[in-house]
């Protein structure tokens, strides 16, 4: 009996009067197989394909040039041969170009699992919401399987042929962003390359890293609206909703250089400036936001999203300047956001009507050109500023002086959302050490009690190499500097323990 | 005739593994001076794996752990695809016999 989804090579012997070939497998063994697609068989012909049985049992396959393109049409483990693992991954990402899109995790080994599908729920959501359009447009996306990676023991080699495999330009780049990203928490990224080989530019997508797991709602709230550690984010939105809305904000991003092009056909360098990459993001902030509609996600969510985004504005100033820090207004997309919720997208939209209307949204509402400076420093307008001041005030409650019953009562929803991801986590010795290291940077000032009680029944900490505590405490000291008058050293002991 | 063109190692090749561990294909790619050789057999020593053309001439593949090949080469449906390095071309994936280590023979 042939499984679901088996490879079958095999030669066409003849043909059935109900229009099935009779295939002889190289076993020996023969099948009846209808074949669909546009290519029928010939007689006497090879034929490769994966074989699946529909509902009234008939076999049913669909031409493929060659095994590899059947396997890679399924779950397959890849093991990098040859002396040198550089040329290697080259090819096998060229390869990997040509494929369909698929979810990268490392293997037993020094295997690379690739799928089709995660087991992710929320990565596979997001994944769904925007594959087709990858697809149509030829992009292939290698969406790295962030849970399976948080789970993993990966070592600085083993991590090496994972991600070389992204990395088309044969050099070391996309390796070193990804050690980097997985370094500071798995910040979420959509990572690209251009090649100039042929003297025009070809700009494809090295790997998605869709989610930090190490977050929560809490820290995506923080990190969305730059918000210190002095303030408690007012949000209800749930852990899985903050996935959903980073992972497809992630791969709308890769589609980002097709869509938002001059012309058809022509690629936009979306990485070029503060305002390309101002369009990209508001071109994926409102994919993400539609598609989560469109899927029956809380507007709410969305909306908290928008108003997160334009506390940025406030939580993102120098000081208490009108100057913001670097990034800050390139990511100010809440008004595509806001767009994107209040359009009247139908349920269940296709994902070329999603990504349709969120190019729409960006060319309408994107900031002009003219609001960066390359020279100096990006500005809010007066007026963006008071309404930033007023959204930050909603979203954001400053814990410093508050009384400390008040605090723990507003500290349950804190509680809550470490709490479930100390759940998640604690069957993995390595997950549960990579959730000690990062998820300090988004503890509240005041509430590190409840972290430390949250996190005491975690399985025994694990020296994992990569999980350096010193770029996060960088990080940390970066924004109690951002919001301090004065000299550093008073910064160090500025914020009470507890 | 010993054959000029061929290097003395293949450098770029990987395994895929289909799920359920069916169904694996070494994929090995040949460098276009090498285009035209026939290669009819894969098999190994306690260095390594090679591939052997038809007139017994051998070209060791990089990194081939022997042991991997061992078990891949006794199961019917493992397969070797040779591809163009430059073209991306496959040179065909059922000519190569994989052989087992000592049924190997050279020279004779």
């Amino acid at each position: 009996m042939t499984m679901e989804g088996e490879i079958v090579v095999g030669t066409v012997r003849g043909t059935r009067k109900d229009g099935k070939h009779i295939v002889v497998r190289r076993d020996g063994r023969v099948m009846d197989v209808l074949f669909d697609g546009d290519h029928s068989p010939l007689i006497g012909g090879d034929v490769i394909g994966r074989v699946r049985f529909d509902e009234e049992g008939t076999a049913r396959m669909t031409l493929k040039p060659s095994v590899l393109d059947a396997l890679l049409e399924g779950k397959a483990t890849i093991y990098l041969l040859g002396s040198r693992p550089d040329l290697t991954a080259r090819r096998f990402a060229k390869m990997l170009a040509r494929s369909k899109s698929a979810v990268m995790s490392p293997g037993q080994g020094a295997s690379i699992e690739r799928s089709p599908v995660s087991e992710d729920p929320d990565l596979q959501w997001a994944l769904d919401a925007f594959q087709p359009e990858a697809e149509r447009l030829n992009i292939a996306l290698n969406v790295i399987d962030i849970q399976t990676v948080a789970r993993s023991e990966w070592q600085k080699s083993s991590l090496r042929d994972f991600a070389l495999p992204a990395d088309v330009e044969g050099n070391r780049r996309a390796m070193n962003d990804l050690m980097k990203l997985l370094r500071t928490g798995f910040t979420p990224q959509c990572n690209r390359m251009i090649e100039m080989h042929s003297g025009e530019r070809e700009i494809s997508v090295n790997f998605v890293l869709p989610y930090s797991p190490f977050m929560g709602a809490h820290g995506f709230a923080r990190e969305v609206s730059r918000m210190s550690s002095g303030y408690l984010p007012n949000v209800t939105m749930t852990i899985r909703e903050s996935r959903r809305l980073s992972s497809a904000r992630n791969i709308a991003l890769a589609l980002a250089h097709n869509r938002l092009g001059a012309g058809r056909g022509i690629q936009a360098n979306v990485e070029t400036s503060p305002r390309t990459l101002h369009m990209a993001a508001c071109f994926a902030d409102a994919a993400a936001s539609l598609a989560f509609i469109a899927y029956g996600g809380r507007r709410t969510a969305v909306y908290e999203y928008a108003d997160l985004k334009e506390a940025s504005l406030h939580f993102g100033r120098i000081g208490k300047t009108d100057e913001l820090q670097p990034g800050v207004l390139a990511e100010a997309t809440h008004k595509a956001i806001r767009a994107a919720a209040a359009a009247d997208m139908p349920f269940g939209a296709s994902a070329k009507d999603i990504v349709n209307a969120a190019v729409r949204i960006a060319k309408r509402v994107a900031l002009p050109a003219n609001r960066f400076s390359l020279e100096e420093g990006d500005r809010c307008t007066p007026q963006e500023a008071r309404s930033a001041e007023v959204i930050a005030g909603h979203m954001a409650t400053e814990i410093m002086a508050m009384d400390f019953d008040d605090l723990l009562r507003l500290g349950d929803g804190y509680k809550k959302d470490i709490e479930a991801l100390v759940d998640e986590f604690r069957d993995s010795p390595e997950a549960a050490a990579r959730l000690l290291t990062f998820a300090p940077v988004y503890v509240p000032d005041r509430l590190r009690r409840i972290f430390d009680e949250a996190v005491a029944e975690l399985p025994e900490i694990r020296d994992l190499g990569l999980a350096s505590k010193s770029i996060d405490k960088d990080k940390l000291a970066m924004r109690i500097r951002a919001r301090a008058k004065q000299a550093d050293d008073e910064i160090e002991f500025a914020v009470p323990g507890l | 005739m010993k054959n000029n063109k061929l290097p003395e190692r293949l450098d770029t090749a990987f395994i895929v593994i289909g799920e359920n561990n069916s169904t694996p294909v070494c994929l090995i790619y040949v460098p276009e001076a090498v285009e035209t050789v026939r290669f009819t057999k894969i098999s190994c020593d306690e260095e390594g794996v090679f591939l052997i053309t038809e007139h017994d001439e051998t070209v060791r593949i990089g990194n081939f752990d022997p042991e991997k090949f061992d078990e891949l080469s006794e199961r019917p449906d493992f397969r070797i695809h040779l591809v163009h390095e430059v073209t991306n071309n496959s040179l065909g994936e059922f000519d190569i016999q994989p052989v087992a280590r000592q049924q190997a023979v050279f020279g004779v």
